[in-house]
């Protein structure tokens, strides 16, 4: 018999069996009785040795069955039996599943966005980061975690590149976005100067990146040579917001800090550059222009300067570590070479230590990864809690139904320092003097540092008349720097950050790049105001000057924070929907065993006790309970706050307020749960109550 | 939803039933209780078969084609399902008896006394 005969001919057979089975009883009975016995008897044991008909039944039909499904399936119809019986606990459960569950699908896509997610680019397996994990130059990074990159000087990499073996090709790129003014021919952009990021890149890029341009072309080693006319790739993103997506966009003159780029390409929607931040690249430009571009000297030509990433792409067959091995002995002959015939002792220490560390690239990129990784994966930890508390809730309300520190000079992050920078910063001097205008080119270099750097590298000695030299290691620069002054440590870069050891030098006495700072203004009236002065006054020292990006501090923190802000404001939106599920739970619960109580209530009530004194006493049982709950809860929340308070700012361990109203909300609710079903119990006529189950 | 463990699980080996009845039916064809009555009669009653398990069993033999049945009318004048044996349900109980002779004769091997 094939199955869909099965199907249809399934309610005629089960007749069928039924009558065979009654056929068979009877016979059997007619047999006994025809031996003799009477039939009363003759019935009796016919049905004895026939055995459970029910079962014989139950247990022939499913023979045809698929049991599985059909099993399944009834199981879902009686389920939603159940569930229309009762809307109420209907919507509460699915509120309860649908926020626990909606919550940890957003916290897994922001997860899966900065952390998991491949670039948009060819072959993402096949892309290799090179991360340098020692220090060569004031601009290498003093702290490299996994995803952080050390960077290379355009010398190296084109080292790297003539020597390459391992690579299909390598690409290079500057490690940070420049803010530039741009104008853009023909486009009104409202004040005539917009600010856009440009990001400097080789010529290679987008062909190792593997990326094809969807308007125009990319940009090719051809166009990455000073005498090359400029040219620069636009980002969707870009093309949209200023340009409409007009096609005609190519060709279009695009002044950068006054070099002449056209546009010759725009980039694919998808492709926001290297990097997984929050602030993409607009344009993407020829690293031969960096000197016009950034108004500085040339940083191609001077081995000196640390600044590029690298990305590779490895040849079909060569694994990370055959390519790793490879770059590491070209490092090694690389600083060999440069260092020449005079080689010291404690600079071949340096060369043997420093290596290259590759690691996979086909994530690209990012600083958001470092930063919000932690926070990331408490917020994950959060929901997950969330969804627990909400599957724990429903199964209640189911239950209830049935019933970083670095160790070197080198290291150390220098800030040069214009007069009267600390009295602008509101950074209180402890000890010394701070830097004067007097601190000029000729007199004798001095430094202010922070408590921290004291701490560190002094062990909390005076430090004032002490002398240090920058650049490790090289003996014609040692000492030559007095500190003079000590002041308070502030944060710089995150406000969850522990405040790095910190050297103020004088802007006066720094030579080359150094020399170039920012301006920090604090203003008389309101420092909104200002923007426009110094840009009008800038514009009359030097009227080829880039307009600078004027911001109030505030804002500044403002921008910085705004992340860490998402990411609290996150945090607490959970907790709040912890607590509430929580108290939804607790309602349940509290609810369920008061109202199990009825017949007990019933019996009391029989006894002659008064309403009153029956409500109080349940009353009493529950605020015991939520006594040891919030007891418990507070201990164990405890604990778990010194954890996340490092990392998510503005959560302290010491939050009383906050402990206190959610013991005292959840002590409520436990009342109000406990007293509801109590007063309805004690209200019932006792003999109700005590046959209730 | 509780299920029950299968009679013939709990008396026989899974199978012992069916190879029992397709036996019987190779001889004649028959209907429920006569199949009933004649299994026990043979067996000398040293079987302790419940006679409603046979239902169960005989409808796996007409799931897999191994039997088919027919309504007719008993030699006691009643309206009955007689069931048969098909080629395929010969063949299998060839299978079935060869494959339990096997057996058999292992486990006798094994029980046998002096050897070990």
């Amino acid at each position: 018999m094939k199955w869909p005969n099965q199907l249809f001919s399934r309610r005629r057979l089960y007749g069928e069996l039924s009558e065979e089975i009654r056929e068979h009883l009877e016979e059997k009975i007619e047999e006994l009785v025809a031996g003799g016995m009477p039939r009363k008897e003759a019935v009796a044991a016919a049905r004895r040795e026939l055995g459970n008909v029910s079962l014989i039944e139950q247990d022939s039909r499913e023979v045809w069955r698929w049991p599985s499904i059909e099993d399944f399936l009834m199981d879902v119809r009686y389920g939603l039996r159940q569930l229309c019986k009762s809307p109420g606990f209907t919507a509460v459960a699915v509120l309860t599943l649908a926020l626990g569950i909606g919550a940890n699908t957003a916290i897994f896509n922001a997860l899966d966005a900065v952390m998991l997610k491949s670039l948009p680019v060819y072959r993402p397996d096949q892309l290799v980061l090179f991360a340098d994990t020692v220090g060569q130059g004031w601009t290498s990074s003093n702290t490299p975690p996994a995803d952080q990159l050390a960077y290379f000087p355009y010398e190296l990499y084109t080292y790297f590149k003539n020597q390459n073996r391992t690579f299909q090709d390598i690409c290079a790129f500057r490690n940070a976005l420049d803010n530039v003014n741009v104008r853009v021919d023909g486009v009104d952009l409202s004040a005539g100067v917009q600010l856009a990021s440009p990001k400097q890149v080789s010529g290679n890029y987008f062909d190792v990146l593997g990326v094809n341009a969807i308007l125009g072309r990319t940009l090719t080693p051809s166009d990455d040579q000073p005498t090359a006319p400029p040219a620069a790739v636009i980002s969707f993103r870009y093309w949209s917001a200023r340009f409409n997506r007009d096609a005609s966009v190519l060709g279009r003159a695009l002044e950068a800090n006054g070099v002449p780029f056209t546009i010759v390409g725009v980039a694919p929607p998808e492709f926001f550059g290297e990097r997984v931040e929050s602030n993409p690249a607009d344009l993407w430009v020829p690293l031969a222009f960096q000197p016009r571009l950034m108004q500085r000297e040339s940083w191609l030509e001077n081995g000196a300067y640390y600044w590029l990433d690298l990305i590779g792409r490895l040849k079909q067959g060569v694994s990370i570590e055959q390519a790793q091995a490879a770059v590491n002995v070209q490092l090694h002959q690389y600083f060999t070479e440069q260092a020449g015939s005079h080689l010291s002792r404690e600079r071949q220490g340096n060369i043997d230590a420093s290596k290259v560390e590759l690691s996979p690239g086909g994530r690209g990129i990012s600083y958001m990864r470092l930063f919000y990784s932690e926070p990331l994966h408490v917020l994950m930890g959060g929901v997950l809690i969330i969804l627990l508390i909400a599957c724990a809730n429903v199964a209640t309300l189911l239950l209830a139904r049935a019933a970083g520190r670095p160790n070197q000079e080198m290291s150390v992050a220098p800030n040069a320092v214009g007069p009267r920078y600390f009295e602008t910063e509101g950074m209180p001097l402890l000890l010394g003097r701070p830097i004067t205008a007097q601190d000029v080119k000729g007199s004798p270099e001095v430094a202010v540092v922070n408590e921290a750097f004291v701490r560190s590298f002094l062990s909390n000695a005076n430090p004032i008349g002490r002398r240090f030299g920058p650049g490790a290691g090289d003996p014609q620069h040692s000492g030559e720097v007095e500190i003079v002054g000590v002041v308070k440590d502030a944060k710089f870069f995150s406000l969850c950050e522990q405040p790095p050891p910190m050297v103020f030098l004088s802007l006066f006495q720094a030579e080359g790049d150094m020399a170039h700072g920012g301006l920090e203004i604090r203003a008389a009236g309101d420092p909104r105001n200002i923007a426009e002065e110094v840009r009008q006054d800038l514009a009359e020292t030097d009227k080829s000057a880039p307009m600078p990006d004027v911001r109030t501090m505030p804002e500044q923190i403002h921008s910085r924070l705004n992340q860490e802000r998402a990411i609290s404001e996150l945090s607490s939106f959970f907790g709040i929907l912890a607590v509430l599920l929580a108290c939804l739970g607790l309602y349940g619960l509290m609810s369920y065993t008061v109202a199990r109580q009825t017949n007990e209530i019933g019996v009391r009530m029989a006894l002659g006790a008064n309403q009153g004194d029956v409500v109080w006493s349940i009353l009493g049982q529950g605020a015991r309970l939520a006594i040891v709950g919030v007891v418990l809860g507070s201990g164990a929340a405890f604990a778990l706050m010194r954890l996340i308070s490092n990392l998510l700012y503005g959560v302290s361990t010491h939050d009383p307020l906050t402990f206190a109203s959610v013991a005292v909300l959840l002590m409520f609710v436990a009342l109000l749960a406990s007293f509801v079903p109590a007063r309805q119990a004690s209200r019932v006529d006792p003999m109700v109550a005590l046959r209730y189950e | 939803m509780p299920r029950m463990k299968k009679p013939e699980q709990r008396d026989l080996f899974p199978g012992a039933l069916e190879m029992m009845i397709l036996r019987t039916l190779k001889r004649q064809p028959l209907h429920g209780y006569a199949l009933a009555q004649h299994i026990k009669r043979t067996s000398n009653d040293l079987l302790q078969i419940e006679e409603g398990s046979l239902y169960p069993a005989l409808q796996r033999l007409l799931k897999e084609d191994l039997v088919k049945a027919e309504w007719g009318i008993s030699y006691t004048n009643r309206r009955v399902r007689i069931y048969k044996l098909t080629a395929k349900g010969a063949k299998h109980l060839d299978h079935e008896v060869s494959r339990f002779e096997r057996m058999l004769e292992g486990v006798t091997r094994v029980l046998a006394p002096g050897e070990s």
